[in-house]
Order: C-alpha cells, then sequence, then structure tokens
C-alpha cells in the first residue's frame, strides 16, 4: 500500500494524560495499575484507571453525550495539540473530506448499567433522563467526535471487540486509497464499565495479581481504560515521517472467545500486513504484542509469531503499564510503536519476571535503547477477529 | 466507486422464504405481516445454534445464501453492519449486573460482543478472511456500503456485506424502537458474476433529492422499521432490473445517493 503519514496524535491512559505522560512512564517503567475498587464493583482488582474523567466538561448543546465513555473521548481530544491539528486538517483538505474511525467494545454500557439499577420497579421504565443513543449506541462516539471536531465526511464506528481500534486504521487507509475522504482522523475509546469486569470474571480471564504478559505464571489480564486519537494524511515523500505502512486483517474461524491454539489467525493477519506493506519479516524490528497475560493468548500469538519471525526480532506486550483497554488497545499500542520509533527505544515488557519456556520470542524485561525502521502492533479480540499493523519511517 | 451485486438476500416477517420475498421486491404480491419462524440457519451446526440469539441468528439466515461452493475462503471478506447491535443481551447483561450477586454467565458476556454474528459466522462458515463489525446508527446502511465498496475496491476480495437489527426488549422499547427485525444481505464483488444483479456505484452526499421509498407501499412499514429498512429500495431496484438512483439516510441527518445499473445497461 501507499503509506499515510502520520502527523498528530493523542493518548490517556491510566500512566497519564498526552504523549509525554505515557513516554515517560515507559521510559521509566512506571505502570498505571493500582489495585481498587471502582463503584458497583463487589471485587478488588488490578485496573488501569483514568483519573478526573467524570470532571470533563461538554458544551452546552452537547450535554446528552455526556458519560465516561465521551468524557474519556474528549480528553484525548483535549490534549497534544490535538484539536488544532484537525482543525488546521480541516482548512486544508475541507470538513467533508475527512473521515472519521473510531472503534470501541462496549462504547457508555456504564450508562445502561446505572439506568437498570435505578429502574422504578413499579414503573417498569429506565430513568426518563436516561440518553440511550447518545450514550450506549455503539455510535455515539462516531457523532460526539464528529460533531466536537467539525469533521463532514464518511465514517463509522468499529466494534470487534480487542482489535476494534486496530482496525480503525485499515477502514480510513481503505476510504483515502478509494477517495471517499483525503485525510482521516482514527481514534479508539473504551471505558472502565461493569460489563467487562464481571464479565472476564465469568471467565476466569482476570488476574488476580498484576498482569504478567509472557510469563510462566501469567494468569489473567487486568482490565484498563484509554483513549486516544490519530490523524492520517497523504504521505508527503518530502520530509521524515511517521508512516502508517501495512494492515493485516483475519479471522480465526476458531472459537468465540479462545485464540486458535496454534496462532492461525495471527499468523494470517501478520502475513497479510508485511505483504500489504511489501516488507519481509526481517525488515521489522520491534513487535508490539497483543500479549494480554492469558494462558491461551500469550502461548498462541508467541506461536504465530516465532512462526514468522523465528526468535530473534524484539517483541514485548505494554499491558503491564496500561492494562488491557480492550477497545482502546489498538490505538494505544498504535501510538506506543510510534513513540518507540520517534524515541528510538523498545518498551520492556513489564512484570515479566521468569520466562516461560514455550515462548520463545526475544521479549526484554528491561526498556532497550533501539533505532527503529518498522515496527508491528499485534490486536486480537474476541470472536477470533486480529489485527495486524505496520507503522514505520 | 464501482462494484457489481452479485446476490441478495433479505430476511424479515412476511419475507423470510425467498421467491415470495423476491415476488414482493418485484411488485407482483403485497407485504403483509407474518410472525417470524424461529430461525434456523443451516451453517451453523446444532450445538453452535443453541448458545445464539435471535440477532445472531438473523444475521446468518441472510448472510448464508451469499456464499459460493467456488469461493476461495481466504478471498472473501465480510462486512457485519448493525445500528445497535444485540440489544436483547444489553439487556439481560445490564439486567444481571443490577441484581445484588452481579452474576454474568460467559456465554452472554461473550456474545456481547457486537461482532459476535461475525464471529459465530466465520466458525461455521470456516472464512479465515478479514471481517469488520460496525455501526452509523441510523446511517448504518449507507456507512456500511462505503466500507463494503471500499473493501471490494482496495482490497480486492469478494465482500459478503450483512445489515441486521433486532427490535428490543420491553425496557429499552421506548429509547429505540425498531417494529421489525430485518436482516439485508448482498454479495459484492470487482467483476460481474453470471448471474449479477447489477453494478452499484457510490456517488455521495445529496442535498437536493429526497429519500428514497420502496415501489410497493406495502413495504413502506418494513422500510421504516430500522435502519436495515434503508436498503429496501435497493433492492426493489436490483429485483426490478429498474435501475436509476437510490437516497439513502446518511451521517448527521443527511442523505447519501447511489446509483444502479442493470446487467444489459453495463459494458462488462
Amino acid at each position: 500500500m501507499q503509506s499515510l503519514a502520520v502527523t498528530a496524535k493523542t493518548v490517556i491512559t491510566a500512566c497519564g494524560k498526552g504523549q509525554q505522560d505515557l513516554l515517560e512512564a515507559l521510559q521509566q517503567g512506571r505502570s498505571g495499575l493500582r489495585r481498587q475498587r471502582i463503584p458497583g464493583l463487589g471485587f478488588e482488582s488490578w485496573i488501569g484507571k483514568v483519573g478526573a474523567v467524570d470532571e470533563v466538561e461538554f458544551k452546552p448543546d452537547l450535554q446528552d453525550f455526556k458519560c465516561r465513555n465521551n468524557q474519556l473521548a474528549q480528553m484525548a481530544l483535549d490534549h497534544d495539540n490535538f484539536l488544532s491539528s484537525v482543525e488546521s486538517a480541516n482548512n486544508r483538505y475541507g470538513e467533508e473530506r475527512i473521515g472519521l474511525f473510531i472503534g470501541t467494545s462496549t462504547s457508555g454500557i456504564a450508562e445502561t448499567e446505572k439506568a437498570y439499577r435505578a429502574v422504578q420497579q413499579d414503573a417498569d421504565r429506565l430513568p426518563d433522563d436516561f440518553k440511550f443513543m447518545e450514550t450506549h449506541n455503539i455510535a455515539s462516539l462516531l457523532d460526539y467526535v464528529q460533531q466536537v471536531l467539525g469533521l463532514q465526511g464518511p465514517g463509522h464506528t468499529i466494534s470487534t471487540a480487542c482489535s476494534s481500534s486496530a482496525k480503525v486504521f485499515a477502514a480510513a487507509y481503505r476510504s483515502i486509497a478509494c477517495g471517499q475522504c483525503d485525510a482521516a482522523v482514527v481514534g479508539g475509546v473504551d471505558s472502565l464499565c461493569l460489563t467487562t469486569l464481571y464479565g472476564f470474571n465469568a471467565l476466569q480471564l482476570i488476574s488476580d495479581g498484576l498482569c504478567k504478559p509472557f510469563d510462566i505464571n501469567r494468569s489473567g489480564i487486568n482490565i484498563g481504560e484509554a483513549a486516544g486519537f490519530v490523524l492520517l494524511e497523504p504521505d508527503d515523500a518530502a520530509n521524515r515521517q511517521l508512516k502508517l505502512k501495512g494492515y493485516g486483517e483475519s479471522s480465526d474461524a476458531y472459537h468465540m472467545s479462545s485464540p486458535h491454539p496454534e496462532g492461525r489467525g495471527a499468523v494470517q493477519a501478520i502475513t497479510r500486513a508485511l505483504e500489504n506493506a511489501a516488507l519481509q519479516a526481517d525488515d521489522i524490528d520491534y513487535i508490539n504484542l497483543h500479549g494480554t497475560a492469558t494462558l491461551n493468548n500469550d502461548s498462541a500469538e508467541a506461536q504465530g509469531v516465532f512462526k514468522i519471525f523465528g526468535g530473534e526480532t524484539l517483541c514485548s506486550s505494554t499491558k503491564g503499564f496500561t492494562g488491557h483497554t480492550l477497545g482502546a488497545a489498538g490505538i494505544t499500542e498504535a501510538i506506543i510503536t510510534l513513540l518507540a520509533l520517534e524515541y528510538d527505544f523498545v518498551p520492556g515488557n513489564l512484570n515479566l519476571e521468569r520466562y516461560d519456556p514455550e515462548v520463545r520470542l526475544n521479549i526484554p524485561q528491561e526498556n532497550q535503547k533501539a533505532r527503529l525502521t518498522n515496527v508491528m502492533s499485534n490486536n486480537f479480540g474476541f470472536g477470533g477477529t486480529n489485527c495486524s499493523l505496520i507503522f514505520g519511517w | 466507486m464501482t462494484v457489481y451485486i452479485n446476490d441478495l438476500s433479505v430476511i424479515a416477517p412476511g419475507l423470510v422464504e425467498r421467491d415470495p420475498a423476491l415476488a414482493i421486491l418485484r411488485g407482483d404480491r403485497e407485504w403483509a405481516f407474518e410472525e417470524m419462524p424461529s430461525l434456523k440457519p443451516k451453517m451453523l451446526p446444532a450445538n453452535e445454534r443453541r448458545r445464539t440469539t435471535n440477532l445472531i441468528r438473523l444475521a446468518l439466515e441472510s448472510i448464508q445464501h451469499l456464499v459460493r461452493a467456488s469461493d476461495d475462503l481466504e478471498r472473501v471478506s465480510t462486512v457485519f453492519v448493525s445500528s445497535d447491535g444485540d440489544l436483547e443481551i444489553t439487556d439481560k447483561l445490564c439486567m444481571a449486573l443490577a441484581q445484588d450477586d452481579k452474576m454474568v454467565s460467559p456465554t452472554l458476556f461473550h456474545n456481547s460482543v457486537h461482532n459476535a454474528p461475525a464471529g459465530y459466522w466465520s466458525i461455521a462458515a470456516a472464512m479465515q478472511g478479514p471481517s469488520t463489525s460496525i455501526s452509523a446508527a441510523n446511517a448504518s446502511f449507507a456507512s456500511g456500503l462505503q466500507e463494503a465498496v471500499a473493501q471490494v475496491a482496495v482490497d480486492g476480495n469478494t465482500v459478503l456485506f450483512v445489515a441486521y437489527d433486532y427490535p428490543a426488549p420491553l425496557l429499552l422499547k421506548r429509547l429505540r424502537h425498531f417494529s421489525h427485525p430485518m436482516a439485508i444481505a448482498l454479495r459484492l464483488g470487482s467483476k460481474a458474476e453470471d448471474d449479477a444483479y447489477g453494478r452499484l456505484e457510490l456517488v455521495g452526499r445529496e442535498v437536493h433529492d429526497d429519500l428514497s421509498y420502496c415501489k410497493n407501499d406495502s413495504l413502506q412499514a418494513l422500510q421504516e422499521a430500522s435502519p436495515v429498512g434503508a436498503g429496501l429500495p435497493l433492492l426493489e431496484a436490483l429485483v426490478r432490473k429498474q435501475g436509476g438512483q437510490i437516497i439513502l439516510p446518511y451521517l448527521r441527518g443527511e442523505k447519501f445517493k447511489v446509483t444502479v445499473s442493470l446487467r444489459g445497461q453495463i459494458n462488462d
């Protein structure tokens, strides 16, 4: 594919607000995970929670959209000069020529959870002030962000569980490549809710302790929340720019909540991404693994990655910093790989203490200085949905 | 951007069997409400079917007609489009989470992802190609078509597009009312297959012309039943072999124009 330039980016995670906070956390090996409860949660868990989300105020005409998910989105838009970057793009391309592709897994379901708790038994109806379409509908995030950014181009919300906001890059590329728009904002937002905490707990996929991706004693995920956005524009060959170079998507066609045990779908997504970028496995200098720290994901992903790259390419999971941010994992980790390219380092695999002998990958525990040219980010989700992205200079 | 519509399928009350459905779309018969039978998509093994929901079965019943035995399954992509996803599951989940013990079943949780129908489909059809599951609320049909057409144009695969929504359970009905379940599926490709219906071109935003309505007036209730219904005038044009423009609801309350040209009118 023809590369696209990454011309602006912003990210909010439990590690902090804006790129600089996340970069410092990565460089200092500082996790945003804390053992805590959230309102309504009957057990303590290590959670990657963002502070002061409920203090984010909305413009009077957008009050109906107010919910944690959209507040997290707004918080991201307010950082890293993202609003002014998009405004400048609007002036250059025209609002109707900028697409918006945005990923979320659970959207604002926390509002529906609250509304169901407030159901009046005798009335048998949800509270009158509950704004379902503006907060919970999968496309409410699209509607809200489009209005805040003043975008009038094509777009949709992608909701494919934990690959949602990786696949937005593929959708944006296609939309630009076939002339539906000239540039695109891509993003992803997922916020804490009881649905995912109790749901993953029911599947026995939440770790009691800190998540330990690829460790022999790994025992599950820590849930986090995050929001991030990236502005993609046609590549200006005259300048050295961060670029989206390739994408690959596949379906496991195996099981609803377990990956194919040998990483078949991962292999296909990675292979398609390499073909799409016209690169060889040897050209990839670092892989940000999905690495959720469940037994099955890490084992399957490690086998798939080994099959294509062998055991030398530097790899790590950064879930130990941010937690698994689910529908926002794609955008969060895309931005982490972009920071790795920009600041010449490979993030260490936080919380990895004892290597699993079956994981034959080159996973550093500590950060490494490295000049990187091409990097990959993998994200996989329930339903067997896989996406692999390649970024580079 | 032009693609060929090589096959189509619709499932809704009164439009469950293919031939009578085509007759209604052709205008040979009136549409009348008939209770939907319990759908049992034949591609789904019985043990898997028991774990699925009405919405999942609706989507699969519709898309299963569009696969060819000759398809190279690695070169087939799917675009699953639903404004609201599985409201039955949303209701059960939020109901469970409102109880003191907050017991959520694992199956309920993994079925709650918006891409659950796509996941069951990929397993049933052994399709390992790319798949996306999206929403654009009331603009879902037009925005979904944009994504499907972009996939054909850029990735070069055959794309199976399916739009589907199912009515909400009691509590959510006041907030999101769909009067009937409905699914519309299209088989799209860069080349016309032998039995192609016609050629689809996405024109873009439309400011002058009004939204298209079904020529068979009896279908109007169905067209207005959910965002999926927006696709009925397109199906009518294809089945009636009447080319021309179709105006669909789009993002921001805007309108979106597509045109349909039929076999014989096209140079292929």
